[in-house]
């Protein structure tokens, strides 16, 4: 009996066993934090906050750390003073870590208080999305890391300061990251495999699902998704790629594991993300942000080998 | 503790149940999903994740802090999954598109009458582009959609709820009117909105435009009657 044909070199296949963060080092994970939290400090520099001073405080239904705010206090929130007050105090903490400044071990509690006041202050209005849950639970875990033993204003520890294996800690960060980030898509991919089973996939829900968005939703005018509606063709396919999305979804919290098994997720979750406000009008900003920022690139660093960690 | 390959195959076939929808045979999906399938199929999947993490990077020691920081936040956030309260932000439950939609799809659309005599939806996340469409459609959603047709052309707004609905529309327009006055034409005429009408458009399956009704729900001009 002959041996099928091998398409992938052993160097390819064991290239795409290997650990997605082995051998990354402090400028890996310097470069991370100012990717992060400059997106972080671009969002918030570009918010309208202090816009919301005119909505009437009866419409707001506190949520996260604002239902320990007493409400005679969260009115005084409702004044263009302080919503810019909140949004250059949360621009600044951001800043300061950014750039990583003296004190940023205890800027760092103050940071992510602003973060979270910051964004649960917008989950008032309307209802609870799940936009800056990911992003968020990703910087408290980079908050505490050695993500500034590089490019620092002021320098965490030295990358060799520790006898033994320095090094690893880097990884380790980025694996932290990886595994907090990736809970959400796993718990929503549960759900929905608990709460319908296999059944959700041969139905029309996704039909549904693009006419309502894309008629609801408006902060894009793309008219795909209709289109595919119209198209009753194409559910099959539509079908099955919400299914393989949910695959993807289950198999998150290993896509950080192994390069083999990041470039499957990247394969799929990309496209997703890419394709969703085109067919639904919906953009998961943040979670692209966070994706390019702890898959993507550590997956082209290692194939590249690009930014040298200075290590011989 | 038992050894991973059990614990494995107990996820496994945890899957295959839920795969062939069992929860949904019993005609009461919610006590089944949450007490038999979702949570042990959750800790059992994370539980089994974590694990792998830690043998993969951090079995030599290096940060052990820092993975019991992250640790605790998934142990927060399967907390939060659990309770399901949409208001423990940042510790809410994942539920997106996880409840097959059948039926006729029903939501509001808001049509916007300008000064010049034309009309167009009325752009909803403009005003405030981090609350984003989503999060005022939902708001005014929950407010305005129990909202009757009019009678004999009368706008019947009803409850307080509503009322508070119908001010936010007015709200969305001063908004855009705003906008509007600022980017005026050339010409210097400045074309503002007079009107919204709320509509509740209905779909019936497959949801193609054929399928598309509407009815005008009230009618909300600039100043309040």
């Amino acid at each position: 009996m002959t041996m099928p044909h091998v398409l992938v070199t052993d160097g390819a296949r064991g290239a795409l066993g290997r650990g997605l963060y082995e051998g990354l080092g402090p400028k890996h994970l310097a470069w991370f934090r100012i990717y992060l939290l400059g997106y972080w400090f671009i969002e918030i520099a570009r918010s309208t906050l202090p816009r919301l001073a005119t909505f009437d405080p009866s419409w707001y239904s506190p949520h996260g750390l604002w239902l320990l705010v007493p409400s005679s206090w969260r009115e005084l929130v409702f004044s263009t003073g302080a919503l810019s007050g909140l949004k250059y105090a949360t621009a600044t903490g951001v800043a300061w870590m950014l750039l990583g400044l003296p004190g940023r071990r205890w800027v760092a509690y103050i940071n992510l208080f602003f973060l979270l006041t910051f964004t649960s202050f917008l989950r008032g209005f309307g209802h609870s999305d799940h936009s800056h849950v990911q992003i968020f639970l990703v910087t408290v875990v980079l908050s505490f890391s050695p993500a500034w033993d590089a490019w620092s204003v002021s320098k965490g520890n030295e990358p060799a300061s520790s006898a033994g294996e320095p090094h690893v800690k880097y990884g380790q960060s980025f694996a932290a990251m990886a595994l907090i980030f990736s809970v959400p898509y796993f718990a929503t991919g549960i759900y929905r495999l608990a709460k319908e089973g296999l059944w959700i996939f041969f139905g029309s829900s996704m039909q549904y699902f693009l006419a309502r968005d894309s008629l609801v939703l408006d902060d894009f005018a793309f008219s795909a998704g209709l289109w595919v509606v119209e198209h009753g063709a194409l559910l099959p396919l539509i079908n099955f790629s919400f299914f393989l999305v949910t695959l993807t979804e289950l198999g998150a919290p290993w896509a950080h594991l192994k390069r083999g098994y990041c470039a499957a997720f990247l394969l799929v979750i990309l496209p997703f993300h890419v394709l969703s406000p085109l067919l639904m009008h919906i953009l998961f900003l943040q979670n692209i942000v966070v994706t390019v920022g702890l898959y993507l690139a550590p997956l082209l660093i290692q194939r590249l080998g690009s930014l040298d960690d200075g290590r011989s | 503790m038992w050894p991973r390959a059990n614990l494995t195959a107990i996820f496994a076939g945890l899957c295959v149940i839920a795969l062939v929808g069992l929860p949904n045979w019993s005609g009461s999906a919610e006590s089944l999903i949450a007490g038999v399938i979702e949570a042990p199929l959750l800790l059992l999947g994370i539980w089994l994740a974590v694990r792998a993490t830690q043998k993969a990077y951090f079995a030599g020691g290096g940060q052990p802090r820092l993975f019991a920081l992250a640790c605790g936040l998934v142990a927060l956030f399967l907390v939060g999954q659990m309770a399901k309260s949409k208001k423990g932000y940042p510790f809410l439950p994942m539920r997106m598109y996880g409840t097959e939609a059948e039926g006729n799809a029903e939501f509001l659309v808001y049509e916007a009458k300008l000064s010049d005599g034309s009309s167009r939806k009325l752009r909803l996340g403009a005003a405030v582009p981090e609350l984003g469409t989503a999060r005022i459609a939902r708001a005014l959603e929950r407010r305005l959609k129990n909202l009757p047709a009019p009678t004999n052309g009368e706008n019947r707004v009803l409850s307080p709820e509503q009322r508070e609905g119908v001010s936010i529309v007015r709200w969305l327009m001063l908004q855009e009117n705003g906008h509007l006055k600022r980017s005026r034409s050339p010409a210097g005429q400045s074309v503002v909105i007079e009107e919204v009408l709320v509509y509740r458009v209905t779909i019936r399956p497959p949801y193609t435009s054929a399928h598309r009704g509407r009815t005008l729900l009230t009618r909300v001009s600039l100043h309040a009657s």
